[in-house]
């Protein structure tokens, strides 16, 4: 009875400690009238899809990071700012400089936009090639400009 | 009919193999078998069974009625006999007739659009296939996997033949990509997929009650309502005045309204207005229908003048004003003539002499009245004036008399003298 009683006393609550920034939401997100996202963001996520080159050898499936992050309803926020963060992992690539530029207005001002507090993420340290690289980019980008469509739409789906 | 097919076919065979060797007296043993008869066909010993040659001699002749038979079963191929085909691994297998060509024929393309994010079809072509085929659509959402496919629960049909599939509210996710599949049931080897993003595919509804009204005398206010879709859309505002032809366009953000700064009352505007999912909550490329345009200005129907015929003025006009001109000068000609006096024709003067006598007037053909209109009618007669001599001189008469003494026999003008200063 001792070790069940020990087991619930110090077990669970650091457990819920652990979990709780997890489920919690930890951005204010301020950006919800529209405007900073069409006067800044969108403008330079169509200049990096005007920038892009055409490359229809990527694959059709399905990066993990997105099988683990997702716009899902509740937790677009989330997403962005995952998103956002693992953007900047690509200012260190060997492109375009102009190309960087929009990267990083995109990066940056989704994050003051989120005003999120979450710790970042760790880097990934495969190594793949550039092709994948910029095909993973390339499905970043449209996943952040969706997942923004989706905040200021106001939907919900399911 | 099996069995001929049969012999079809292993004439095919036996016509397309290299010669066997064949002696007098050993028998034919296949090519590629294991006992090597004559060391000089090595060659052929070892060559696969499938293998054509190129020495057409070494083809074995068959015996000529027997490939006439053979011949006449060509004919029963194209009645639609169930023909049976050796595989290679010599099972036969019925190959159905026209069943190849079919199944490598691609499958029409699917559009899919959402119509105001109530509802979505998802049609095809179903004329392009070769024969009416009931193709069935299945789809599922990125996110959820293959777990999730669904058939189309509410197809759409074009002559009895599957041509859509029409989706309800509940099963369009805007925001998560939608994959959808075209498959022949009666060829489950040939479908197509294909992957949308249905934010970019919204057609909103035209925009509705549009209103206007005056900010100022000369400022007009265009105004209309959005919708469920809110901020989602953008606006195209179309106008013209008057007898414009061309639309002037402005492209409004996600306001409902649009001011036009001066207006001119005489004139008639005409006002429409389309909408477009784009760009804060998608980025569609498809415009709405066209509202129904409205009207303000002059109530008075002014048709716009149409240009007139240039072909009414060169024929019909300029020849009438012509003729007109041409009456009206002679007109004006023939009254000058009775009204203005003609200028007499000078004669020779040796008839004014020797005819006339000296008569001018009747030399010139001036006529009597004429003549006598222009006598005077009245007669006055000259006064001298003269000074009053001083005292004792006595002003004397002249000679011929002042003339203040004439009298004429009707009047007797004064006469004036001038006193002498005292």
């Amino acid at each position: 009875m001792v070790h069940v009683s020990f087991r619930y006393i110090f077990g669970i609550p650091p457990l819920i400690l652990v979990l709780l920034p997890v489920a919690s939401s930890d951005c204010e997100f301020e950006g919800k009238s529209g405007e900073e996202y069409q006067n800044v963001i969108m403008v330079s996520l169509n200049d990096l899809d005007r920038l892009r080159e055409n490359d229809s050898n990527c694959l059709n499936n399905e990066p993990n990071f997105f099988k683990k992050h997702s716009c899902d309803d509740d937790k677009e926020a989330t997403f962005l700012n995952t998103a956002a963060r693992k953007l900047k992992q690509f200012l260190r690539m060997n492109i375009h400089e102009e190309f960087k530029t929009h990267l990083q207005i995109v990066s940056q001002g989704t994050l003051q936009l989120l005003n999120c507090t979450k710790k970042e993420e760790k880097k990934s340290s495969k190594g793949q090639r550039k092709q994948d690289e910029m095909c993973f980019l390339m499905l970043l980008l449209e996943k952040i400009k969706t997942c923004w469509n989706k905040i200021l739409s106001g939907t919900k789906e399911h | 009919m099996n069995g001929i097919w049969r012999n079809w076919i292993s004439y095919l065979r036996i016509r397309n193999v290299p010669q066997r060797y064949q002696s007098g007296y050993h028998p034919a043993v296949p090519l590629g078998s294991r006992i090597l008869t004559d060391p000089a066909k090595v060659f052929e010993h070892n060559m696969c069974t499938t293998q054509r040659t190129k020495n057409k001699s070494a083809v074995l002749k068959q015996p000529l009625p027997f490939r006439f038979l053979l011949f006449l079963q060509l004919p029963l191929f194209g009645m639609g006999l169930t023909p049976t085909v050796l595989t290679p691994n010599g099972n036969e297998a019925h190959l159905l007739p026209g069943a190849l060509s079919v199944s490598t024929l691609p499958l029409p393309e699917v559009q899919c659009f959402v119509f105001n994010v109530e509802y979505m079809n998802c049609t095809w072509d179903s004329s392009s296939e070769p024969r009416p085929t009931n193709l069935t659509l299945h789809y599922w959402y990125g996110n959820s996997g293959h777990d999730k496919v669904q058939e189309c629960g509410h197809y759409l049909y074009s002559s009895e033949i599957t041509s859509g599939c029409w989706l309800g509210k509940e099963e369009i996710r805007l925001y998560q990509t939608f994959v959808v599949q075209l498959q022949d049931p009666q060829a489950l080897g040939r479908k197509t997929q294909k992957r949308l993003t249905l934010k970019d595919l919204v057609i909103p509804w035209a925009p509705e009650n549009l209103t206007l009204h005056n900010l100022t005398e000369s400022q007009l206010e265009l105004r209309w309502s959005n919708g469920d879709l809110g901020r989602c859309l953008e606006y195209l505002v179309q106008y013209r005045s008057g007898q414009d032809r061309s639309w002037i366009e402005q492209l409004v953000g996600h306001s409902c309204s649009f001011s036009l700064p001066s207006v001119d009352g005489q004139k008639l505007y005409t006002f429409r207005v389309r909408s477009r999912y784009n760009p804060l909550c998608g980025n569609a490329q498809h415009w709405s229908e066209w509202s129904q345009p409205i009207h303000w200005g002059s109530h008075i129907s002014k048709k716009p003048l149409e240009p007139p015929s240039l072909f009414a003025l060169e024929a019909v006009l300029i020849p009438l004003g012509s003729v007109g001109l041409i009456v009206c000068l002679i007109f004006v000609y023939c009254w000058l003539e009775r009204t203005v006096s003609h200028v007499p024709s000078l004669k020779s003067l040796e008839d004014l002499v020797i005819k006339y006598h000296g008569n001018f007037s009747a030399w010139s053909g001036v006529s009597k009245e004429l003549v006598e209109s222009l006598q005077p009618d009245y007669s006055e007669r000259l006064c001298h004036i003269s000074e009053i001599p001083p005292k004792g001189d006595a002003l004397e008469e002249g000679p011929g008399g002042s003339p203040c003494s004439q009298r004429s026999s009707s009047w007797a003008p004064p006469c004036y003298t001038l006193k002498p200063e005292p």
